[in-house]
């Protein structure tokens, strides 16, 4: 697997395993050079802001790997309620399974939530762009349109994702209603009587 | 002691001075010192009024701020005739108050792991559920005891986004695309607004109703279904 990473993602994935085992603060450069077997400067050259520039990399890069692995596992669903069902069950899962997220989280919290924040712009985006061809194919409520409905969608599911609030996401009969309610009540058109 | 009765006190002026001095340097650099200073006291004073010193004051501060935010906030819901304008005024009056609220923006540049840590993820549950208990009777003559819970967590989930170091000051938190701060102009009625008698009332109970227009309608189909709880059919 070593032999296709570019040198950046090398480092990136030393960097992880880094603050998997050390934590943000205490992971340093030299730590990450050794890991990475590569030499200091290596890594100053492809992170010139040093250890902070390397760190938000690091998480910027878990993240989209995080989001990667959401979007390949929901993409085989039958249908738009339940591919936000799997995502839902899956992030929930992902999320409480995640150790370096979980353990950074309750050691180094506000190390790592800054970073998180400034990161959820991004994820929204990435969200947004997943749903928007799903949403082209559904039949939307008067006046809203995909990237509208996609905004209120991946705006939800962020929420969800980090805290469950009420509902319980490990059971699916749960989720199956948080989606039909909550999720898409609000962007599809209602169908017949109800 | 409640806000109004704290009023002209000067636990006020030390908690105002302490409010301005965050403001300026933010929480980790605001010494008692400086609050002394700036509300014209000793610090032997401020150690009287809030024993504890810096933690006890900083609490007292953050307590009179969501005291403050928060009256202002059930003052919108009283006045608003109907769910949308409660809607509609409540998301402005907040996000005004927040991206206007110097001290809060200066933290979230520049300090954010002091207040992140305490509203993100598990954390978040709590703000819900706080923000939940408050919301629901202002909502609940609108759509009902079992509705209004669950329109205050949709409401409220939209995640606050914080300003980048260096990046111009937003004035708007969350928005993202569209504009909260402002009040679009043809939803702005015109005349007075006729105040509401408090929650609870059974006037105003008879009185309040989901908008049903059709502009309402058109205005957003989203807001409106997720009031009305329709689910999709399976």
């Amino acid at each position: 697997m070593a032999v296709d990473l570019t040198v950046r993602e090398r480092i990136l994935e030393a960097g992880y395993a880094c603050v998997a085992r050390y934590g943000l603060a205490k992971t340093t450069v030299e730590d990450v050079a050794r890991a990475s077997r590569l030499s200091r400067a290596t890594i100053y050259r492809y992170f010139p802001g040093g250890k902070d520039q390397l760190l938000r990399d690091v998480i910027a890069w878990e993240t989209g790997r995080f989001f990667g692995r959401l979007a390949e596992a929901v993409a085989g669903a039958p249908d738009f309620p339940s591919l936000l069902e799997e995502a839902l069950l899956f992030a929930h899962r992902a999320v409480e399974e995640h150790e370096v997220l979980q353990k950074v989280l309750q050691t180094e919290p506000g190390r790592l939530l800054p970073q998180l924040t400034v990161e959820s712009e991004r994820v929204l985006v990435f969200i947004r762009r997943f749903l928007v061809p799903y949403l082209e194919r559904e039949h939307l409520r008067d006046g809203v349109e995909p990237e509208e409905a996609a905004d209120y969608v991946a705006r939800l599911l962020l929420s969800f994702i980090g805290n469950q609030g009420r509902w319980d996401l490990t059971d699916p009969a749960q989720v199956a209603r948080l989606v039909r309610t909550e999720l898409l009540a609000g962007v599809l058109a209602p169908t017949g009587g109800d | 002691m409640t806000l109004v009765e704290r009023v002209g006190t000067q636990e006020q002026r030390v908690i105002d001075a302490a409010l301005r001095c965050i403001a300026r340097w933010g929480i980790g650099k605001t010494t008692l010192d400086d609050v002394a200073r700036e509300a014209a006291c000793s610090r032997a004073t401020i150690y009287r009024l809030f024993p504890g010193g810096k933690e006890a004051l900083l609490d007292a501060v953050a307590r009179n701020e969501l005291d403050r935010f928060f009256s202002g906030l059930a003052q919108r819901f009283d006045e608003a005739p109907t769910l949308e304008d409660l809607l509609v005024d409540g998301i402005v009056y907040a996000s005004r108050a927040l991206s206007g609220h110097e001290a809060l923006q200066f933290v979230l540049a520049y300090e954010p792991e002091l207040v992140l840590p305490k509203v993100a993820f598990h954390h978040a549950d709590r703000v819900l559920s706080a923000v939940s208990a408050f919301a629901a009777p202002y909502l609940a003559p609108h759509v009902g005891e079992e509705g209004a819970p669950r329109l205050v967590v949709v409401s409220a989930a939209a995640p606050p986004r914080r300003r980048r170091r260096g990046a111009p000051r937003r004035r708007v938190g969350g928005a993202s695309g569209s504009d909260l701060h402002t009040r679009p102009r043809r939803w702005r009625r015109r005349g007075r607004r006729r105040v509401r008698p408090p929650p609870g009332d059974e006037v105003r109970r008879s009185r309040a109703r989901v908008p049903t227009s059709r502009k309402s309608t058109q205005r957003s189909p989203q807001l409106r279904s997720v009031l009305q709880c329709q689910p999709t059919k399976t």
